[in-house]
């Protein structure tokens, strides 16, 4: 029960968010400017959130396992080269796999 | 315009998003089986993790909320956490806003719960000016339709067998390759790669003082770096 008042919790805030700029009618009004800028939220967001599951443990900073890192540069890589997003496993967990047994 | 044609441009856009969503939805099978693994660590029943994946729908953020608890924060700070992690759904709910200006207000209310981040990718990439409103209205629903249900059909697979899979199989890895994955397919400019490594500095550097709220701050400083290169290259 405890679980699902958090999960539920969590929820209504992170709906609020989603929300936030319809409510707020900012969306509605960006201008030329502002719509460029939106094209940059994509790899800014990504990037962070892979730096964070690389470099970071909860708050902390840590050394990243080798496999780990040489996985991701793997899979970013291939996806850029072939434009195709299923890429990112075929290639990205085979590099994780072998480099985990090798290191 | 006949009706033929609208037809015709309606099964477009759902055919066009099955198309265009199929490669994002993929990875998150994995993904959705990593979260679904953390959630049955954490002794969270699965109706219970399945309810909470279905209303938050937010994996990354599930991930911080079930870590949480277990590292026994409490009610709250569990919550907190998750929220500030999806914090960066401000920034893409002004791209969904400025998409979405045409549709009544009470539906862009509904149609804002399923914006994740694979959807703000999609979009941005997909919809120009020559995409009408009903088109991107179709198109949003059919690759929501399509993301959701892959998340919540995978997520009890990974609670159930989740933890017994060899340790070397590397769940926890489908979440950073996925997102590596669309990272490598975001960056096209001198100015994303800007902004992406300047992201990626900021929540790293700024994590162990700012904790959930690193994120946000390293997409503002992000996204205000690489402006920066575009205003320069015009």
């Amino acid at each position: 029960m405890s679980a699902l008042l958090v999960f539920a919790l969590a929820a209504g805030g992170t709906y609020l968010i989603r929300i936030s700029m319809v409510v707020s009618g900012v969306g509605e009004r960006l201008d030329s400017t502002w719509t460029a800028r939106l094209s940059l939220i994509a790899p800014t967001m990504l990037s962070a959130i892979v730096a964070s599951s690389l470099f970071l443990d909860r708050t902390d900073l840590i050394l990243p396992a080798a496999a780990d890192v040489v996985a991701v540069i793997a899979a970013a890589l291939a996806v850029r080269r072939s434009g195709s997003l299923a890429v990112a496993f075929v290639v990205g967990f085979p590099v994780y796999w072998s480099l985990g047994l090798v290191l | 315009m006949t009706a033929v044609s609208v037809v015709d441009r309606r099964v477009g856009a759902a055919g066009q998003a099955v198309r265009d969503v199929a490669p994002l939805a993929l990875p998150i099978a994995p993904f959705a089986m990593a979260v679904g693994a953390a959630t049955a660590a954490a002794d969270i029943s699965l109706v219970a993790g399945w309810l909470g994946a279905a209303i938050l729908l937010a994996g990354s953020a599930q991930l911080v909320l079930t870590e949480t608890l277990v590292s026994g924060g409490g009610l709250f700070a569990a919550a907190g956490a998750a929220i500030l992690v999806n914090a960066r759904f401000a920034m893409y709910s002004a791209g969904f806003a400025h998409w979405f200006a045409e549709v009544p207000r009470w539906k862009r209310l509904l149609l804002a719960i399923p914006l994740v981040d694979q959807q703000f990718l999609l979009l941005q990439r997909t919809f120009t000016a020559d995409h009408d409103v009903s088109w991107r209205v179709r198109y949003y629903v059919t690759a929501s339709a399509v993301l959701v249900g892959a998340y919540l059909s995978f997520f009890p697979v990974g609670y159930l067998v989740g933890n017994i899979l060899p340790s070397g199989v590397g769940l926890e890895m489908a979440g950073p390759l996925a997102f590596a994955g669309m990272l490598g397919s975001a960056v096209r400019r001198r100015a994303d790669a800007v902004a992406a490594i300047g992201g990626a500095i900021v929540v790293v550097l700024a994590s162990p003082v700012l904790a959930g709220l690193a994120l946000p701050v390293a997409a503002v400083v992000g996204v205000a770096v690489g402006a920066r290169l575009i205003g320069e290259e015009g």
